[in-house]
């Protein structure tokens, strides 16, 4: 809990950071001068580009200790990925991403992907989706061929589930694309409406975050009705800039 | 074609241009809607009257058959069987034929599909009122569809349980793009010109591509339609995206 405290004090102090983010932490100020390590699954400069770069550092992914720039007592509790000791040891991954992504490691906890994961070491961890360090995100087009690994009549994983993750992650991606034009419209309409319609733009907001994060259950039914709720958001909002009545 | 699939062409090219949606006096009609709803019927009068071809006025014997200028009931029925008869305009595997002769792309498309082959091939198969119900009373909605579909998407019968899953959310996010052209639509009406103009370019393209998904969607090749509905989505944000530079001007 110590260390999750930590990850989170962190978290809320970088945005405040003066100077080149994490520039002060020393596993950024050394390795950044440091050639590539060819073991490593991923490059300093891809952490400096991915979602993290910056701003959640080396350590709270890989351990170590930061209070001292000595090289083998810095390293205390970083292990290669392979070995079991490792915080992004493959069963791992989930609990480290998850000390910051509460909300998604609790979806994920229910999926059975996460029973296979822990039951069998097969089954797929965060980083199957989002890369280390998070610096892709599977596309719609990507699904197949990575779910396709498992979910094949070989292995016995529904060979035709993927399709259908598939066409929802497109649902979801379409889903709030009418925002921008909802909220554009809203500025040429009324103060009455328009507050009457925020109210409904808010909820389809949160109805699409909470969709992202149901995501991580991987129950097609709860994707599918998280999702819709962003719709209903929006034809609400639509009903009451036209001045018909919510429906 | 035959002289009763001109009939139909011309009478379909004929009626949007019925004044207020209905069309003259039809003896099918001026008869039957005095009478008491028939309970062999697989639809009511009612039925009719309230769906989109009662409203656009094609009338009974446009998909049953009959002569609506006979001076009798007999004469005025000659043609007219039960729809369990393979002499029936409206057996179910002659449906897709006559509703054809007015929906052609959509005949077009799905003769073209799996479903259509196995309809004439072995006689299991879905046809235009598996989804769409007779006359078009209603068209499958997304929670339907895997009820409907399942009838022959199941285990036993082998075919991908899937299927039905994939084609419910394509159905989805049909309605999300369609609503996303709606509002860029009515997001246009209020932007002053010449943005607005320059959107309604885009707008027409995306309303265009969506009737090519819908026409498309009965050929069951969802991948195709999927990549025409993102198509018609890109189309509308290209639209929002002008209207947003002609906001600000």
């Amino acid at each position: 809990m110590t260390a999750h405290s930590l990850v989170l004090v962190v978290l809320l102090a970088a945005p405040q950071d003066v100077g080149p983010p994490g520039a002060r932490n020393p596993c950024v100020s050394c390795h950044q001068g440091l050639p590539e390590p060819e073991a490593a699954a991923h490059s300093f400069a891809e952490w400096r580009a991915s979602a993290h770069g910056g701003v959640v550092t080396c350590d709270q992914c890989h351990d170590g200790d930061t209070t001292t720039a000595e090289q083998p007592a810095a390293h205390r509790g970083v292990y290669p990925s392979q070995d079991y000791r490792s915080k992004v040891y493959g069963t791992r991954i989930p609990a480290t991403c998850g000390a910051c992504h509460q909300q998604e490691l609790g979806f994920f906890t229910e999926s059975r992907h996460y029973a296979q994961l822990t039951a069998t070491r097969r089954g797929p961890s965060c980083v199957t989706c989002h890369g280390s360090m998070a610096i892709r995100v599977l596309t719609a087009d990507g699904l197949a061929a990575t779910c396709s690994g498992c979910h094949n009549p070989e292995q016995g994983a529904p060979p035709d589930a993927p399709v259908a993750a598939r066409r929802l992650l497109v649902v979801l991606q379409q889903a709030d694309s009418a925002l921008p034009a909802t909220e554009a419209r809203m500025q040429a309409t009324d103060a009455r409406r328009r507050a009457g319609a925020a109210r409904f733009v808010r909820q389809a907001r949160e109805a699409s975050q909470e969709a992202r994060r149901a995501w991580h259950a991987f129950d097609l039914a709860l994707m599918e009705q998280s999702a819709s709720q962003v719709t209903t958001g929006l034809r609400r909002a639509d009903s009451v800039l036209a001045g018909r009545s919510p429906r | 074609m035959t002289p009763a699939g001109a009939v139909l062409v011309v009478t379909a090219l004929l009626m949007p241009q019925a004044p207020s949606g209905r069309a003259a006096p039809n003896a099918c009609v001026t008869c039957h809607e005095r009478l008491p709803a028939t309970t062999a019927g697989g639809h009511s009068f009612q039925d009719w009257r309230a769906s989109p071809h009662g409203r656009a006025g094609a009338t009974c014997d446009k998909c049953h058959g009959g002569n609506p200028a006979a001076a009798n009931a007999e004469a005025a029925h000659q043609g007219v069987y039960s729809s369990r008869e393979s002499r029936s305009l409206v057996y179910y595997t002659r449906i897709p034929a006559t509703c054809g002769s007015c929906h052609q792309p959509e005949l077009e498309f799905f003769s073209h599909s799996r479903h259509y082959n196995q309809l004439v091939t072995t006689g299991r198969g879905p046809n235009c009122v598996t989804c769409h119900g007779s006359m078009a009373i209603q068209v499958l909605s997304p929670g339907d569809m895997e009820n409907t579909c399942s009838a022959c998407h199941n285990a036993e019968r082998g075919l991908p349980s899937t299927a039905p899953v994939a084609a419910r959310y394509l159905l989805v996010l049909l309605r999300q793009v369609e609503f996303g052209i709606d509002v860029s639509e009515r997001l246009a009406a209020r932007t002053p010109e010449p943005a607005r103009r320059d959107a309604a370019v885009h707008l027409r393209q995306a309303r265009e591509t969506m009737q090519r998904a819908r026409e498309g969607w009965h050929s069951f090749a969802l991948g195709i339609v999927e990549a025409t509905l993102l198509q018609a989505a890109q189309g509308a944000r290209r639209a929002d995206s002008v209207l947003a530079g002609g906001a600000r001007r």
